[in-house]
């Protein structure tokens, strides 16, 4: 909505602290690529289990929204290294082909969903907000002040995740994984040990972005669909399997969408992804920062 | 004609296809028949999705919109062109297939899941789409639209045309996939890489195939839109992508006669399975992953080793 004043800048804003969200998203998908060489389809639905385990974490068990952020983190990451044991160790074992992973993380992304309406309800619900100041002003220009906060807290989970891949042992298989898995596999690197990890860790930033974006949007059993086709339009632009890429497409997309919305229509708010991505294809099918792909 | 002998290989097939011709004749209640109409379409939708994702490996998450184009594109001029809705079933088919054209034009021609992607925001776009553009398509209300014969009480004739469609479809599939293009369309799924290098152009066998099985698909979907007489954005729903995908997978993927079968049992396990109201998808979802995971060729496949070895 453009209203007087600094309405440009105000939608950057908007459009920044979306891209945060959304980089949590993305990160976790780009790692699960450039590790295996799939697209998880399930992961908007790690998305949605994080918001409902925020929700009934404060809810039921009337804890902080602060404690109980953590503890979806951990169940999230123990989901994800269960998903990768149960429905995706056969592919590097069998060595079977895309439609495979794809096909079974449909069906995971499905029965998600339809457990989500059977057991917690298809209605609307609302976890707790973070902080109660609605608006900060800064100068001219006001802010959402939950989003300012809840933006941070995603900011400060993204700089864990890098210092986690940067820094540490594991961190190291992954990167050698994703470059080589076949290298990797001659150094040493227990390469099954790295996809576990890889999908607990990507199940646990998609469940953190899910548990901090929910308090802000509606949460309900296909709440995750729309986020995830943002992230995979985020991780085909910054180019698949990059780490930056992740970041800097979840930004850009962000504020494509705000200025779009401001701009052009809102209604058709969610739709500039997929202009994006034809402009990608395109244009520039390996995305910002990927190798170059091959065109067949 | 075709000269037909009675081996081991085409009698099963004859004998299903007399079965499914003199069922109406048997079952003489509307219920079933409308059901085992459904089931036809779903079928049809169940083949044309296994050439992509069975044959040759690309998944596509546009098939439940395609119908949906097909539906909306045959509704919509009918409504406003006046034409017979035979007429506008072949403009839906001609819809599907310029979409799909451009949809595989732009993500088919690159390796990997961006073709997936790609049907996956093209979908959701379409139902975006659908929903905003109130004023030509009313939005979640759906369009209605007229039967495909006027004055009929029963859902016979059209059991017959949805079954004349599937076997068309069916019999054009195994056309293709046993010429010299079906070759093509095998050496791409076994390997684009050493596809590419005999010297098949890789991108426009995919691109055929696409256009093909969508083209199909609308087709389907318009002649589904003229059976219900409601056009909504449900026809290309994720839940409806979801039930053909299930059929396909626990039929057996990659097999001719698989889709048929899971289309035809599923269709009719979850009428039995209405009352279950929410927990029909949940088990449809269960299946897929069980069947993958645990008896990757399907119901088909599996008795098939089981009773020839193999």
């Amino acid at each position: 909505m453009v209203v007087a004043g600094q309405p440009i800048i105000e939608n950057l804003i908007a459009g920044l602290l979306m891209g945060s969200f959304y980089a949590l998203m993305a990160v976790g998908l780009t790692l699960i690529f450039g590790v295996m060489r799939i697209v998880n389809f399930a992961h908007g639905e790690l998305y949605m289990l994080g918001g409902y385990l925020l929700y009934y974490l404060t809810t039921l068990f009337g804890l902080n929204n602060y404690v109980a952020l953590p503890i979806v983190i951990g169940v999230m990451f123990v989901i994800g290294v269960a998903i990768e044991r149960a429905l995706l160790r056969p592919l590097i074992v069998e060595k079977l082909g895309d439609e495979y992973s794809i096909i079974i993380t449909f069906g995971l992304s499905l029965f998600l969903v339809n457990f989500a309406i059977a057991f917690f309800g298809p209605e609307y619900k609302t976890p707790p907000p973070y902080v109660q100041v609605y608006r900060v002003q800064l100068g001219t220009i006001s802010i959402s002040g939950d989003r300012l906060l809840v933006a941070s807290i995603a900011v400060i989970i993204l700089l864990f995740a890098y210092l986690i891949i940067s820094k540490t042992r594991i961190g190291l298989a992954i990167r050698a994984a994703a470059q080589n898995k076949e290298g990797a596999m001659l150094c040493g690197i227990d390469i099954y040990k790295v996809n576990t990890f890889t999908m607990g860790l990507a199940s646990a930033l998609a469940g953190a972005a899910g548990a901090l974006l929910s308090t802000i949007l509606l949460l309900y059993p296909q709440a995750g669909l729309i986020p995830a086709i943002k992230s995979y339009v985020i991780i085909a632009l910054g180019g698949m399997g990059s780490l930056i890429g992740a970041v800097v497409g979840s930004v850009i997309l962000g504020i494509v969408e705000s200025l779009g919305t401001a701009l052009l229509s809102a209604a058709y708010r969610d739709a500039y992804s997929f202009l994006v991505l034809i402009l990608v294809l395109l244009l520039r099918p390996q995305g910002l920062f990927g190798a170059r792909i091959r065109e067949v | 004609m075709f000269k037909i002998s009675l081996s081991q290989r085409s009698a099963p097939i004859l004998l299903a296809i007399v079965f499914l011709l003199v069922l109406p004749l048997v079952v003489r209640q509307e219920y079933w028949i409308y059901v085992m109409t459904v089931g036809f379409y779903y079928a049809i939708l169940a083949s044309t999705w296994n050439v992509m994702a069975g044959f040759l490996g690309r998944v596509s998450f546009a098939h439940a919109a395609f119908a949906a184009i097909g539906a909306y594109a045959s509704a919509l001029s009918v409504l406003h062109l006046g034409i017979p809705p035979v007429v506008g079933m072949f403009i839906g088919m001609a819809a599907g297939a310029v979409f799909s054209l451009f949809i595989g034009y732009l993500s088919l021609r690159l390796r990997g899941v961006y073709f997936t992607l790609s049907t996956l925001a093209f979908a959701e776009i379409f139902r975006i789409v659908v929903t905003v553009e109130y004023e030509y398509t009313r939005g979640s209300l759906g369009l209605e639209t007229p039967g495909l014969i006027g004055g009929t009480l029963t859902y016979v004739p059209y059991y017959y045309i949805a079954l004349a469609i599937l076997l068309g479809t069916i019999f054009s599939i195994y056309v293709i996939l046993n010429s010299a293009f079906g070759l093509k369309i095998k050496a791409v799924g076994n390997s684009e890489e050493a596809a590419e290098a005999l010297g098949i152009n890789t991108a426009k066998v995919k691109v055929i195939m696409f256009m093909f099985t969508s083209a199909i698909t609308s087709f389907a979907g318009a002649f589904y839109g003229h059976l219900v007489g409601l056009v909504s954005p449900e026809i290309g729903a994720f839940d409806q992508l979801a039930l053909v995908i299930a059929m396909t997978v626990v039929g057996g993927l990659g097999t001719l006669p698989g889709p048929v079968i899971g289309a035809l049992l599923l269709e009719v396990v979850s009428e039995y399975l209405r009352e279950f109201g929410i927990f029909r998808l949940l088990i449809f979802a269960g299946l897929i992953i069980v069947t993958l995971r645990f008896f990757r060729r399907g119901i088909y496949g599996t008795l098939k080793q089981v009773i020839f070895g193999g």
